[in-house]
């Protein structure tokens, strides 16, 4: 599963997954809160088998799927 | 001696002019200034008609302008109704005419609903915007007289109204008088040693009562209150470093908020210097977690407070040593001072120790009833049967607990559908209502899941007409429900599991709930 269809299918993302766009502001819109951040970190974690650290979860990172990506290869050095 | 709660901003005003009264990111407001703006707002409404016994609506961000807000409408002797600016609007313009508000305090960018023709709004103030039409704005409100108005309000009159779930589908107002919230603001005072130099956190919502001893406790003490910016509760660390650069003396917040910060908040052993109470209340605080945020800030004190809505704070349990963790669930504790609190069978008489039993509630922290809804408030505000030669009242919470051996209260259930996620209450049957209200659902069950870090997890089943998706349900419910009461999950299902009398098996399916995320 991708980032987008894991945000698309287990947070509460109300339109299909190709709505969701790459840069749509996932936390500005609500579309990730308090817990969303703890479910996406273990998909993230488990999937793409690296580990986030405390440090890394901030706002920048997490603002929309783009950015998160883009951590995702920064940390698996794709 | 004050017997109003803005008379603990305009005593403070007056001794301490200008110590900082409320820090909201790089913005300050001083005690004179806070309460000269809330003077000259309270006179503005006094010009548009708000009276003593009025209510008034605030509808707008956490923010120093909110708190404005609250004391000018409490400086007229009309009651402050906070709704979520992030609740959808059916939901907002519900309780605004339920409860008969005609002017609303907002801000710019949140003004048009209100503005609308069918609105039973009739003006609406900004302290940030133009007046003109039915708004009135910045000018207007700082022309307005800075005398403070004489109103009469006595400590027995309703000071705000806080909406929570109703378990027939609507949201139902709790009245609360500046009695009932300086009984409790008052012992926090003393039982915290809140003082002049403390730096409390404001973490929950104005809508929310938790917010009522951030406000108050700060205000009787002449203390500062800094509001946590909300993206702090998505990051833990964020937390961690408000805290740390405010230098914040009290944090009182859920306990899921602290759970997060123990688990993802890069929380280093001896934190916090200048922290030196930690209150929780809302749900409960796994011990788990408890036990490793209570390790890490050895120089820190922490409370459990409980209480719901109807009656503020009513017990509370100072955490002495770290709980044991095969330990169950720390107490609810003791009542707080003045207080009673009785512990009643099913056939209505008082249990003894150890025994289970609805805890009962007779205090002057307990709420005036149920806004327009004198059926409800007969059933939970009964006179009470153990005080007959005197004429009280006392509310039954609907909680099971039981005391155990050291005299402690210790919280067990619920006797009904109601439950916490988040440290909000949540009736599963509003939750039921709004997707029954969904025309192509034909059956549905919500159940709650026991979550680690948020109490319980809200998971939704339905038996929907050919081609609803779960993507419908959720919109649907985005559209009638506050974001904290739509489910985590939704399932379809051909047909919903039944019991032999033919009911929902709702056991059966919180199972499956249980194992799907297993």
């Amino acid at each position: 599963m991708g980032i987008r269809d894991f945000i698309a299918g287990e947070l509460s993302w109300d339109g299909s997954p190709e709505d969701l766009d790459l840069d749509y502001p996932l936390l500005e819109r609500e579309v990730v809160d308090s817990l969303g951040i703890f479910k996406i970190i273990s998909f993230l974690e488990t999937e793409y088998d690296i580990e986030i650290d405390d440090e890394e979860l901030i706002p920048e990172n997490f603002e929309s799927i783009s950015k998160i990506a883009g951590l995702v290869a920064a940390k698996t050095g794709v | 001696m004050s017997f109003t709660l803005h008379s603990l901003l305009e005593r403070s005003a007056d001794r301490f002019p200008d110590h900082p009264a409320v820090v909201d990111g790089a913005r300050t407001i001083t005690y004179a200034e806070l309460d000269l703006a809330a003077t000259r707002l309270a006179n503005t409404l006094s010009e548009l008609g708000v009276r003593r016994g009025d209510r008034v609506g605030l509808y707008l961000e956490k923010s120093i302008e909110a708190v404005i807000g609250i004391y000018g409408i409490l400086k007229t002797g009309a009651a402050y109704v906070s709704i979520d600016v992030k609740a959808p609007i059916e939901r907002s313009t519900y309780i605004a005419g339920d409860c008969g508000m005609e002017v609303m305090v907002s801000e710019e960018g949140r003004l048009s609903v209100w503005l609308e023709p069918d609105s039973p709004i009739r003006r609406v103030v900004a302290l940030d915007a133009e007046t003109q039409g039915n708004v009135v704005g910045r000018s207007t409100i700082e022309a307005a007289s800075d005398t403070r108005l004489e109103t009469g309000t006595i400590d027995q009159d309703l000071a705000y109204i806080i909406y929570t779930s109703g378990s027939t589908g609507a949201p139902k107002g709790v009245k609360l008088t500046h009695r009932n919230a300086l009984v409790f603001v008052n012992w926090a005072v003393d039982e915290f040693d809140v003082g002049h130099t403390d730096r409390l956190s404001s973490h929950a919502p104005f809508h929310f009562d938790l917010s009522i001893l951030d406000l108050y406790a700060a205000a009787s003490a002449g203390a500062t209150v800094y509001l946590v910016p909300p993206m702090a509760s998505v990051f833990p660390v964020q937390i961690n470093r408000f805290i740390t650069e405010h230098a914040i003396t009290v944090w009182y917040s859920v306990p899921s908020i602290l759970s997060m910060l123990v688990q993802r908040g890069k929380l280093t052993h001896g934190a916090f210097e200048s922290l030196r109470w930690v209150l929780f209340a809302g749900e409960v605080f796994p011990t788990k977690y408890l036990r490793v945020l209570m390790e890490r800030l050895p120089h820190v004190r922490f409370s459990n407070l409980y209480g719901p809505t109807e009656t503020n704070v009513c017990t509370f349990y100072n955490v002495e040593s770290l709980p044991d963790p095969a330990a169950g669930d720390i107490p609810i504790g003791k009542t707080i001072p003045n207080t009673d609190g009785y512990v009643v069978g099913e056939d209505g008489n008082r249990v003894g120790r150890g025994e289970v039993g609805e805890l009962w509630i007779r205090s002057g922290t307990v709420m005036a009833g149920y806004w327009g809804d004198p059926d409800r408030t007969a059933d939970r505000l009964i006179d009470d049967p153990f005080a007959a030669e005197i004429v009280d009242k006392v509310y039954r919470t609907g909680d099971l607990v039981q005391v155990d051996s050291n005299g402690d209260f210790v919280f067990l259930g619920r006797r009904d559908n109601q439950i916490k996620s988040r440290g909000y209450r949540i009736e599963l049957g509003e939750v039921e209502t709004a997707l029954y209200r969904h025309p192509d659902v034909i059956e549905c069950a919500v159940v709650a899941v026991p979550d680690d870090l948020i109490t319980n997890r809200l998971v939704a089943f339905a038996n929907v007409r050919d081609g609803v998706t779960t993507a419908d349900l959720i919109h649907h419910c985005k559209q009638t429900l506050v974001p904290y009461m739509i489910p985590e999950h939704f399932e379809i299902l051909e047909v919903l599991p039944k019991t032999s009398t033919g009911k929902i098996n709702r056991q059966s399916l919180t199972q499956s709930a249980q194992g799907d995320n297993t």
